[in-house]
């Protein structure tokens, strides 16, 4: 049954009673686990669990989409390096279908993200909760009728100085909001949720079947076909990213905007990509799976990939505080508010963003012998991957305001209650559940497909790699 | 394992060897060393006439210029930013292609750089120069130029640091510096190849001057390496930093058209487009006027347009997004400036011949004949020229031209000391250009001799001079018949 | 070239003022030097390079050499740039002559991030391009190797295995020998004026 030994090419799939056989029932029973948790979330608090869940899909998604992007950029440039570990990335790119399953799941919590609160109203905004949609949730409701309430506190006596200013600015606000009604039309929504969906699906078969039947077929012709296919796929893949990326994350804060937003996405996806596959590919090596395939060299250079994207997510990510920093227009300047001073709880967070995501694993993988060392290549990794998981943290929890309607109701409640961070336990079931989910699919591909593009015509070349 | 090179060429998927078949070590060194040691063909004489023309009117230009002051210019309130930095931001832009070749593409391991690189790490010096010379001009009193550097003054003050303009001076000087360096180091074995080749004692001199007694050591090469991969690494965000940090002039302000935070990537990937479509107008009249046919091929010039391509759907993008935001910002400033004051005013000439030239004209390259069509990717790479020039004077000017206060509105007309200033930068580029290409090795010889097959010392065992054409059969049938052992273990795995 | 040949007979001359330095072999193919020069590390010599015209892919490990100390080089200096930026941009603007501008305050660390960037960039160029030709000592415009007319085309299209006469394990013959069996196209002995 199990393959016969190829000298010291690896086995180049996984045999039955290796570890690597079961790691997809590990994965999905962790899934599952994390299924019931968030199921259990949503039964207690959906609003609490739709914040957990986008965070933690989020966080995966562009992982998914990070593969996916690194195996068009290879096929873009022709790259030959790249062969014998291009099969991991297939692998995870292959996994983006479960992504897409556990998409669904955001559709019926939703309503409970800011810029929904606020358009899901459709135009009687705070007056009465209408049911502008058919699933409108208790909860919902509730937050309704506490935005009224804050609105009409001020009746009585005569408005402070405060109180006023921040109804001039509510009314600002809200106007701003009016003029962008369009894009959170909820048809409109939908439709451009089905096409991210159907190109990112369609796209990771796509890759993923061309690759894997050439495995099979030794039709050199399969590797100009997905050359050619790669650039219109990275124009889709960028367009849609960034869309969804506005339409999930940028929203949040509904009044918020950032034209570079898509691309800080992007640019924290294939980090997240690259450790990824340099822990994925450094698993499958110690299990001599892929023998000389993939070696010191390959993992020297997804170390360099995985420092100079690390590098460039730095960049455009300040880039981004900076302008707003500098220019200091409140419109702008309300994302770091809300994750600095609004509450300070978040300052360490801000800032571990910043050391741990990128000055400490700069400094750490800027060395040759670092990248050539696997215990420390692969530490630097899982560095990265933890602090992708903060960031994603870090963009959606800052806007959970509990029982509160967004930026108005920060403002008059006062700070009192935002001194601490929202952590639940539902943070974690969520990863675990789409982590397990997503995982068990990528594994599940692994035992079901040779672990490097074995009729690639570049992999001889990509064997005497070196650097 | 195989004696067959894996790192010929596989025709079945389009690939093809970079330098035309004929080519061996010493055939690159006569190519490239026969154009500084021949008479210069008579084209190049004709362009350096016109380029030392131009530069005598710069100079000229200059005179007046600082005897009028500025306001022989056209510049006025509200555009108290016109052409003047419009061609500053327009030509440090071009030069990040040249870093983008040596650096960026080194570390991409992108072998076909080799036949460009010199030329374009050239181009960057020579624009940069140019650039350099705008603001420099611009500040009015230049007696006064140093003014921005931190030295000690007698009026005991000391530079802004956290204004955008200074952090210019560090970045363009810093880049220049770092360039010119990167470019020598590169040149110094090829001096080494002139010296060597030179038949009389003045040129032995002058090129063994410079070529610093180097002897082809490989104690040298493995330092030698090292520190280019060093500069190549250190180089790539220094040019991402330097049109970052030329973006910051604009988009660290409140204008709106100025302030948006896709400002410096997208300033980096329009640099890079500018500067491949100038690298391509450059190389592909050099390698007409040389006969570089054999070293710069139909390949080269593929490559270089899917990078245009690339970034000029990048700068797409950029575009893309700062419409869609400023639509979705609810700014009525900000939807002003780009769907009326861009789209519809008076400077919708120039807005629309940027679309044209910088997202439109490139999108021809997505056909392969067109991209591998030497006529087509000139009148394109001029296109994009164009198009970049008018890219920087929109985000300038249409952005100024309308104040807040329609009280403050206005328009730009250049005056012939504008145009002359401009123009003049061409001959002030094209007289160092005319010059590197005549006396300096146009191609990175030891380079290009790096990326022939027979360059490496583990897969010439059988063949005696690197005759690319012929191994190829072997190699495919040889990694076939391995595929085919990957193939039966698959099925008896499956069974 | 044959007419420049010193082969053989210049080492019997030893006139008194000239004396050997350098044993120069000449080889024709990347491959036969890669060999040559596995074989000359195998036999223990130390004072011996080998001259490309362009750099080798694994040379150095045929060689032997250990790895370049540029990047501790490189890493200093970056260290230097970037505090000196920082130095100088504390003490002319938050010591020496403080300024507000733009509300933000005389010490406010994002504005300072372009320059103490580009001068990190400046000095590790020094440092890779001046400290490259430190260790490589050079300029050297006098070197014994240039004595052979052969050895200009070290910088074209032929490759060299040069071995000093210093060298511990240097011995006429053998080290002949050594390189014959290597496939050397020419061997020569390169001699220089006593000083």
């Amino acid at each position: 049954m199990s393959a016969t030994s190829h000298k010291s090419e690896g086995k180049l799939e996984i045999d039955s009673n290796g570890p690597w056989s079961s790691a997809w029932k590990i994965a999905a029973a962790v899934g599952a686990l994390g299924l019931a948790g968030v199921g259990a979330g949503f039964a207690s608090d959906p609003k609490r669990l739709a914040f957990s869940y986008l965070f933690a899909f989020m966080a995966f998604l562009t992982l998914g989409i990070g593969t996916l992007f690194f195996v068009v950029i290879q096929h873009i440039s022709a790259a030959h390096w790249s062969v014998g570990i291009r099969r991991t990335a297939e692998f995870f790119m292959g996994g983006i279908p479960a992504l897409i399953v556990l998409f669904l799941p955001l559709f019926a919590l939703m309503q409970h993200f800011p810029q929904w609160e606020h358009y899901g109203h459709a135009s009687s905004h705070g007056a009465t909760a209408q049911a502008g949609h058919g699933a409108q949730q208790a909860g919902h409701g509730e937050h309704g009728q506490q935005a009224g309430h804050g609105e009409q506190a001020g009746h009585g006596e005569r408005p402070s100085l405060h109180e006023l200013e921040t109804r001039g600015l509510h009314n600002v606000h809200h106007q701003t909001l009016e003029k962008k009604k369009l894009w959170f039309d909820k048809t409109f929504f939908f439709i451009r949720q089905a096409i991210y969906l159907f190109v990112w699906g369609w796209l990771s078969w796509r890759f993923f079947k061309l690759s894997t039947g050439q495995d099979k077929s030794k039709d050199k012709k399969v590797t100009v076909a997905m050359a050619r296919s790669a650039p219109w796929s990275i124009a889709l893949l960028a367009l849609t990213l960034t869309f969804a990326s506005f339409d999930w994350l940028m929203a949040l804060e509904p009044a918020w905007y950032s034209t570079i937003f898509g691309v800080t996405i992007f640019a924290g996806g294939l980090v997240a990509a690259m450790a990824a596959l340099i822990l994925t590919g450094l698993g499958l090596k110690k299990a001599g799976y892929i023998g000389d395939a993939v070696n010191i060299e390959h993992f020297h250079d997804m170390g360099k990939l995985m420092f100079g994207f690390n590098c460039f997510w730095a960049y455009v990510c300040f880039s981004q505080f900076f302008l707003i920093w500098y220019a200091s227009i409140p419109e702008e300047t309300v994302f770091y508010h809300a994750r600095w001073n609004e509450n300070p709880a978040w300052q360490p967070v801000t800032m571990s963003l910043a050391v741990l995501h990128f000055a400490i694993p700069f400094v750490f993988l800027m060395s040759r012998n670092v990248k050539r060392r696997m215990n420390l290549l692969a530490l630097g990794a899982i560095t990265l991957l933890v602090m992708h998981v903060v960031e994603y943290y870090w963009l959606v929890l800052p806007m959970f305001k509990a029982g509160a309607h967004g930026a108005q109701a920060a403002a008059s409640h006062g700070a009192e209650a935002h001194h601490s961070l929202p952590v639940s336990w539902m943070d974690l079931v969520s990863l675990l559940a789409v982590g397990g989910v997503y995982l068990a699919m990528v594994f599940k591909l692994m035992t079901q497909h040779k672990l490097i593009p074995v009729s690639d015509p570049r992999l001889e070349r990509s064997k005497h790699h070196s650097n | 394992m195989s004696s067959a090179n894996p790192n010929a060429p596989i025709k079945e998927i389009n690939e093809v060897a970079l330098a035309a078949p004929e080519y061996d070590f010493h055939r690159i060194t006569d190519d490239v060393a026969k154009v500084t040691e021949n008479p210069a063909p008579r084209g190049w004489w004709v362009m350096f006439l016109i380029a030392v023309s131009l530069l005598g009117a710069l100079g000229l230009t200059l005179a007046y210029l600082f005897w009028k002051g500025i306001g022989a210019w056209g510049n006025n309130q509200p555009i108290s930013w016109a052409w003047d930095i419009t061609n500053f931001v327009w030509w440090v832009g071009i030069g990040h292609a040249g870093t983008l070749i040596s650096a960026v593409l080194f570390l991409f391991r992108q072998k076909w750089r080799t036949s460009i690189n010199r030329a374009a790490e050239a181009m960057t010096i020579f624009a940069v120069i140019c650039a350099l010379m705008f603001p420099g001009i611009h500040v009015g009193r230049v007696w006064l130029m140093y003014y921005p550097f931190p030295i000690p003054n007698s009026m005991g003050i000391w530079p802004n640091f956290k204004s955008p303009l200074l952090w210019d001076v560090f970045a363009v000087s810093t880049y220049f510096t770092v360039s010119l360096l990167f470019w020598y180091v590169g040149l110094v074995p090829d001096l080494a190849t002139l010296r060597d080749r030179s038949k009389n004692k003045i040129r032995r001199m002058a090129y063994g001057a410079f070529a610093l007694g180097w002897r082809g050591s490989n104690r040298h090469w493995q330092n030698y390496e090292r520190a280019y991969m060093i500069l190549a690494a250190i180089s790539t965000p220094l040019v991402l930093s330097v049109h970052s940090v030329v973006s910051f002039d604009f988009a660290t302000s409140v204008i709106p058209g100025w302030h948006t935070t896709i400002f410096p990537p997208y300033f980096v990937a329009g640099a890079i487009f500018s500067g491949f479509a100038m690298v391509l107008t450059l190389m592909l009249v050099v390698r007409s006027v040389f006969k570089l046919h054999g070293l710069i091929t139909l390949k080269h010039i593929e490559f270089m347009n899917k990078i245009i391509l690339a970034t000029g759907s990048i700068v797409g993008y950029a575009y893309a997004m700062e419409f869609f935001i400023a639509w979705y910002s609810g700014n009525d400033y900000e939807r002003y400036v780009f769907f009326v004051s861009r789209m519809k005013g008076p400077y919708a000439w120039a807005y629309w011949s940027m679309i044209i030239c910088n997202v439109i004209s490139p999108q021809i390259f997505w056909v392969k004949s067109m991209r591998t069509n030497v006529p087509v990717s000139y009148a394109v790479s001029i296109f994009v020229n164009i198009g970049m020039w008018f890219e920087r004077f929109v985000i300038i000017a249409t952005s100024l031209h309308r104040d807040f206060l329609p009280s403050s509105w206005g328009y730009f007309h250049p005056t012939p000391i504008d145009v002359m200033t401009y123009l003049g930068s061409f001959g002030l580029f094209f007289t160092f250009f005319l010059l590197f290409i005549r006396w300096l090795p146009a191609i990175a010889i030891a380079e290009v001799k790096g990326v022939l097959p027979e360059s490496d010392p583990h897969f010439e065992a059988h063949g005696d001079h690197g005759s690319h054409g012929d191994e190829h059969h072997d190699d495919d049938h040889k990694s076939d018949d391995h595929a085919e052992d990957g193939e039966s273990k698959a099925s008896s795995a499956e069974a | 070239m044959a007419s420049h040949d010193h082969d053989h007979d210049n080492e019997k001359k030893s006139a008194g003022e000239k004396k050997p330095v350098l044993l120069l072999a000449e080889f024709d193919s990347t491959a036969k030097i890669f060999h040559a020069a596995e074989k000359v590390r195998d036999a223990g010599f130390t004072r011996w390079d080998v001259h490309t015209p362009f750099p080798i892919h694994g040379m150095d490990g045929a060689m032997g050499l250990p790895d370049s100390r540029l990047g501790w080089i490189v890493a200093a200096m970056a260290l230097t740039g970037f505090c000196s930026a920082l130095g100088m941009i504390y003490y002319m603007n938050v010591v020496d002559y403080p300024l507000i501008i733009g509300g933000k305050p005389p010490w406010s660390i994002p504005s300072v991030a372009p320059v103490a960037f580009e001068l990190t960039i400046l000095f590790s160029a020094f440092g890779a391009v001046f400290g490259m030709f430190g260790i490589n000592r050079l300029p050297r415009h006098h070197h014994p190797i240039f004595f052979s007319q052969r050895f200009e085309r070290a910088t074209d299209d032929r490759f060299f295995v040069s071995i000093e006469v210093d060298d511990p394990k240097y011995d006429e013959k053998k080290t002949r020998k050594l390189l014959e069996d290597a496939h050397a196209t020419h061997i020569e002995v390169i001699e220089e004026e006593v000083v």
